[in-house]
């Protein structure tokens, strides 16, 4: 990769920096650039010090001068102290900041890239790289840029002192040190990135593995079975591979860079040597050189130092670049009808035409939905039924939006659910997902309403109240879940109202339901059935169910198989023309003939 | 009491470790780091002469001058020589530090009973040992054990040259030192006690991150639209967060500077002043030495107090390391060696379970005789305690009050804690290795019978599957493996279940994530044909699998409300009845 691609990248990095907090970035560049010329002044006062022994001692120089040097060089020390604390604020305020707004830039990316994309596993492996050791690799950038401004400060200042005291030559001759630092360094650093980018799967399965014999979830089986030392067998080996090969580059790193300095070393005795043998030259202006040359000496190696590090960190920034490019916006600008905002929000009833609809997840042969054609009456209830893989739950996703048609189309009141923005989507349609999120972490106020925070108009206590659906739990309506928060812990079922609740609470005219209530016990899950109806009622609905017995009721039942519509009807025209609808309910009656019997017999 | 001593004095255990796992590398190392500590004192000594050299010089190189140049670089080159040796040696004793350290941490966690390992406070403290076995934690350690004796023989070597040349200078010098020492340590057990309270609010800064950026809820967070509306949230808390942290931070840092100050500014030069003016033994190359001396004693007391708080931080993370590893785990049940047997009988008496920091018990007086080879199928509300009952009998909690008993028939009467038992969990975990090691995890000596293995593969309709994939390929999404479906994975965890031979007892804990209720069903009716001997207890909340059973268990707040047959319970006009009911009348 080309010096100056890379170069361009630290500039434009470095401008992000700047943006994220202009003053506190002056404020940390100057407060570091300022502490190399210090440093030298400080150096050639403290020659002058040692200077100033002789005629002191001689009687030839008052107290009153040493005392002077001896205050300036206190006050300098002062000065340079100051300094570097009000580099260590405004660092890390910078830091905050600049995490604060690379991280959201970071997240909005990800809410913003269209689904499908971002559920690729390519992106997915993205993501997990970016957001590993994030704020290291990041503040690392601007700490080992800046600092090795301040180095670059340290050395011109040096060498000034060097120059005007011994001659300009022996300084400029000290910078050929320079040259072979960095060349061996910039070569460390290659290989040290190439390492970790070939043992990254492994660093993967051994934490993979970690996890297993840490993690809480995993306890229970772990232990059961005794896996514990099968497990840590598994482990060992591949650690011990992966570390013994990090510290064999970590040897070579340190054995190449010893040597460099080793010649460093020699090189600066050889300047040194020069500089005396030019004659002519005080104890002070000695001092004064050795101190300049070890100096010199130590920037350079803190800036090549940099530069390895600078390396890696700009490959990972490249990653998070690309994440923050690469968005497939999540909708497509054109909409259908631009008088939408104007329309009355309560309460319409709203119809769903789907049309020669094909889906594939790939975009190619391989569909999961075909030739679905489907009309929905406005106000009417329809159930999605199949077996598991039927295609229920992505033709749920369609109308929701979040997939796009492969080939025809899905309209909603003549618009394109995947063609709106969320704001406008609430409008339209809500739903539930088959398995909706379980918030730890906020309150269980918030896991509610989060659907519609952004309307004034809500209500909760009066929508529970009226829905029903969570009976006693008011009072902890502003708790926070989760028992790692220190929150309330809610069972399944609690879970599974929330997630309704969360749906309902947004009064839309079209609501979709992915197997609504799956892990619900018996009795809730009938009871809640019916809830919906009601709380559905003059609402347009698509609920998807494996459970044919709770659909009865509804009317208008799709039938799924494989991936196309095989029937539609009702429950008693399906079961009369002995298709695949009548199959799956006499399978599933089955199981519960025999108790029908068993209630028969003992009536009562 | 000296043991107890001991106990407590964590850098001293931790170099007892060390030692222990590799002396032979350790001994020397040391030797060698005093030797790189002295090495500056030298140096500087010998600047002193240069400087006295220069001072009568006459243009000659070839002379003392010479001699005393070509020494100091020689020096330092085998200083740099010295160093390239121990970090050579201190990798060594690192890499298998660090292996050691996790075994030990990993074998302990394993021993924890579950109730503990279940509680948040738990999953901190293992976070927090975790810490203390991460490898740049170790590196840090071992490098500051040498480093620090290199320092402290190079500040006691230069102290001893001040000494020879004015004994004002070194007094000077350790009393302000000492003075900046007490101001450094304070500010870093601030700072350490601040890290660690506020793990709570970094981990909720983390679940909000996880929640974003997570593949999970990404169609939610689009559906809803609530991304922004959680970004904003993350950013408040962001903001006061990194606001904490950073006072805290600054607190530290202002301390530091003060003596930063004290050390690199203020010493050389007073002490230098007082050689000049109060000292008879003044040499221009003296007022070189002890300038440069205490300059390098400031910059390496400095280096030392830092070192210090690095210890000090050091031995905190060790005392969670040790404390850790110091207590002793409670769980006795899930012994190594598991008593084989066929069909486990159980008696649970007056048995009542409180969750730590919980207020109400979740399960109330609960008796309950369950016989060898009895089919039992455990129903109830959400919350009724099922689970909590399941892992009681499987002993992974003890009951708070009452007892419960497990005894094979055969064997008579001998109680002991570890019969083998098998489960199939709700939340069973789809290992991102093999299929061979996802169902042989279930009994690990007969992981390599594949005929086995494919036996009870088939016994779960999954043969196909399986002989398509084969047994040694790499499954789960994780590492580019073959993926399966929520159906198959959970059939896979049903034969690990399974595999596992001469158990007496097998739970499922509601398998019914991703299954129908009437896969589940046909699934559940061929495992209990597979070896109708066995003790069987299901959970579940489908009728269809709980007619299976030949006894059913209704439990409602806690308690046993009805047992008895499916047929019985449902004439009973109860629990039951309720329950399913609604289920029935469906397919009526």
């Amino acid at each position: 990769m080309g010096f100056w691609v890379k170069a361009k990248r630290l500039v434009r990095w470095f401008k992000e920096s700047y943006n994220a907090n202009p003053v506190m970035f002056v404020l940390f560049i100057v407060a570091v650039c300022t502490q190399g010329p210090l440093l030298a002044t400080i150096t050639v006062w403290t020659g002058r010090l040692v200077d100033a022994a002789p005629p002191y001692l001689t009687g030839s120089m008052p107290i009153y001068n040493i005392l002077q040097i001896a205050v300036t060089i206190l006050v300098l020390g002062l000065v340079l102290i100051g300094g570097s604390y009000i580099r260590t604020l405004a660092e890390g305020r910078l830091q905050d900041s600049l995490i604060l707004t690379i991280k959201r830039r970071l997240l909005h990316a990800s809410i913003e890239t269209e689904y499908l994309a971002f559920l690729s596993s390519v992106k997915q492996d993205q993501l997990k790289r970016i957001t590993s050791g994030f704020n290291m690799y990041l503040t690392f950038l601007l700490r080992e840029t800046v600092s090795s401004l301040g180095n670059t400060w340290v050395i011109i200042s040096y060498l000034t002192v060097i120059g005007l005291s011994s001659g300009w030559f022996v300084a400029l001759t000290g910078l050929i040190l320079f040259v072979p630092v960095t060349i061996v360094n910039m070569r460390l650093a290659r290989k040290e990135f190439l390492f970790y980018r070939d043992t990254s799967s492994e660093d993967r399965r051994i934490r993979y593995t970690e996890g297993l014999l840490t993690n809480t979830e995993t306890a229970k089986e772990v232990k059961l079975f005794g896996l514990g030392s099968y497990l840590m067998d598994k482990w060992e080996p591949t650690y011990r591979e992966v570390k013994r090969a990090r510290s064999s580059l970590e040897l070579v790193q340190q054995n190449w860079k010893s040597g460099i300095e080793m010649l460093a070393l020699a090189v600066s005795g050889g300047l040194l040597v020069l500089i005396i043998s030019q004659g002519d030259i005080t104890p002070g202006v000695f001092l004064v050189v050795l101190t300049a040359l070890i100096s010199i000496h130590g920037s350079l190696f803190d800036i090549s130092q940099s530069i390895s590090q600078l390396t890696s960190s700009l490959d990972r920034l490249d990653e998070v670049d690309t994440f923050l490019h690469d968005i497939q916006p999540y909708r497509i600008p054109p909409k259908v009808g631009s008088q939408r905002g104007s329309k009355s929000v309560s309460l319409r009833t709203v119809s769903i035409a789907i049309e020669d609809l094909s889906f594939s997840f790939d975009g190619g042969d391989t569909f999961v939905l075909e030739d679905i054609n489907l009309d929905i009456p406005p106000g009417s209830h329809v159930a999605l039924v199949g077996e598991n893989g039927a295609g229920k739950s992505t033709l749920i996703h369609l109308l929701m939006g979040l997939y796009r048609p492969t080939k025809g189309s899905v309209l909603i009141d003549g618009v394109r659910p995947s063609d709106l923005d969320p704001e406008e989507r609430h409008q339209i349609i809500t739903g539930i997902f088959q398995t909706f999120g379980r918030y730890h972490g906020l309150t269980l106020k918030e896991n509610i309403t989060m659907s519609s925070f952004n309307k004034s108009d809500l209500h909760l206590p009066s929508f529970l109240e009226e829905t029903d659906l969570l009976p006693n739990m008011d009072d902890k309506l502003d708790l926070i879940v989760g028992k790692e928060f220190d929150g309330v812990e809610l069972s399944g079922g609690q879970w599974q109202r929330v997630g309704l609740a969360r749906a309902m609470l947004m009064n839309t005219p079209v609501v979709v339901l992915d197997e609504p209530t799956a892990s619900l016990d018996p009795l809730a899950e009938a009871g809640l059935f019916q809830r919906f109806m009601e709380i559905l009622k003059n609402r347009t609905s698509v609920v998807a169910t494996h459970r044919l017995g709770s659909t009865k009721s509804v009317n208008d039942i799709i039938v799924l198989k494989e991936g196309q519509m095989v029937e539609r009807g009702s429950h008693t025209q399906l079961m009369q023309s002995c298709g695949h609808y009548w199959q799956m309910f006499e399978a599933q009656a089955e199981w519960y003939r025999d108790s029908q019997d068993g209630n028969q017999t003992k009536p009562g | 009491m000296l043991r107890d001593l001991y106990n407590r004095s964590y850098l001293l255990r931790m170099l007892v470790i060390l030692f222990r796992i590799d002396g032979l590398r350790g001994v020397p190392l040391l030797l060698l780091a005093v030797v790189r500590g002295v090495i500056p004192a030298v140096d500087l000594w010998i600047i002193a002469r240069i400087v006295d050299e220069l001072v009568n010089w006459n243009g000659d190189l070839i002379s003392t001058l010479g001699f005393w140049l070509v020494l100091m670089i020689g020096l330092r080159i085998v200083g740099e020589l010295v160093s390239m040796l121990i970090a050579n040696l201190g990798v060594k004793i690192r890499d298998r530090t660090d292996i050691h350290l996790k075994r030990v941490v990993f074998d302990h966690i394993g021993k924890v009973g579950l109730i503990e390992r279940e509680s948040s406070e738990y999953a901190d403290r293992v976070k927090r040992a975790n810490a203390a076995t991460d490898p740049a934690r170790i590196t840090q350690l071992l490098e500051s054990i040498p480093q620090t004796i290199s320092e402290m023989a190079g500040m006691v070597s230069v102290i001893g040259l001040l000494f020879y040349i004015f004994w004002v200078i070194p007094l000077l010098n350790i009393i302000v030192l000492t003075v900046c020492l007490v101001g450094q340590t304070r500010a870093a057990n601030l700072f350490f006690a601040s890290f660690r309270s506020q793990t709570k609010e970094e981990r909720l800064l983390e679940t909000f991150e996880q929640t974003l950026f997570s593949k999970d809820r990404a169609g939610e967070v689009r559906f809803f639209g609530f991304g922004r509306w959680l970004i904003a949230k993350w950013e408040t808390l962001f903001v006061t967060f990194s606001n904490q942290r950073r006072n805290i931070t600054n607190q530290k840092a202002r301390t530091g500077r003060v003596s930063e100050w004290a050390i690199v500014s203020f010493l050389p030069t007073v002490s230098a002043l007082a050689l000049i003016v109060l000292s008879e033994n003044v040499t221009i190359g003296n007022v070189v030495l002890a300038l440069q001396s205490t300059q390098h004693l400031s910059s390496k007391f400095y280096f030392l107090t830092f070192q210090f708080q690095a210890f000090i931080d050091t031995r905190q993370t060790l005392r969670e390391l040790f404390l850790f590893l110091d207590e002793i785990p409670h769980d006795n049940r899930f012994s190594e060696v598991q008593v084989k047997s066929k069909a486990l009988r159980i008696e649970c008496n007056d048995v009542s379970f409180t969750y730590p920091n919980q207020a109400l018990p979740a399960l109330k007086h609960v008796s309950l005789d369950i016989e060898s080879g009895e089919h039992i199928a455990i129903v109830g509300e959400n919350g009724a305690g099922k689970s909590t009952l399941v892992k009681l009998i499987m002993g992974m909690y003890t009951p708070s009050s009452g007892w419960i008993k497990v005894t094979d028939v055969e064997d008579a009467g001998d109680s002991t804690d570890a019969y083998r038992m098998s489960s199939l969990f709700q939340d069973y975990v789809k290992y991102q290795y093999t299929l061979r090691e996802n169902i042989g995890f279930g009994d690990l000596p007969h992981i390599h019978d594949s005929q086995r293995l494919m036996g009870t593969v088939a016994s779960v309709e999954l043969t196909d599957v399986v002989s398509e994939v084969g047994l040694d390929r790499q499954i789960g999404r994780e590492f580019d493996g073959i993926e399966f479906s929520g159906g198959e994975w959970q059939r896979i965890a049903l034969s690990r279940a399974l595999f596992r031979e001469d158990c007496g007892l097998i739970v499922l804990d509601e398998p019914t994530a991703a299954l129908d209720a009437f896969s589940e069903a046909k699934i559940l009716r061929g495992f209990l044909q597979i070896d109708p001997g066995r003790t069987c207890l299901f959970v579940s909340h489908r009728l269809a699998s709980v007619r299976l059973a030949d006894r059913v268990v209704v439990l409602k707040d806690g308690q046993v409300v009805e047992t008895g047959t499916h047929r019985d319970l449902l004439e009973y006009d109860g629990e039951y009845k309720r329950l399913f009911h609604s289920q029935v009348t469906p397919y009526m």
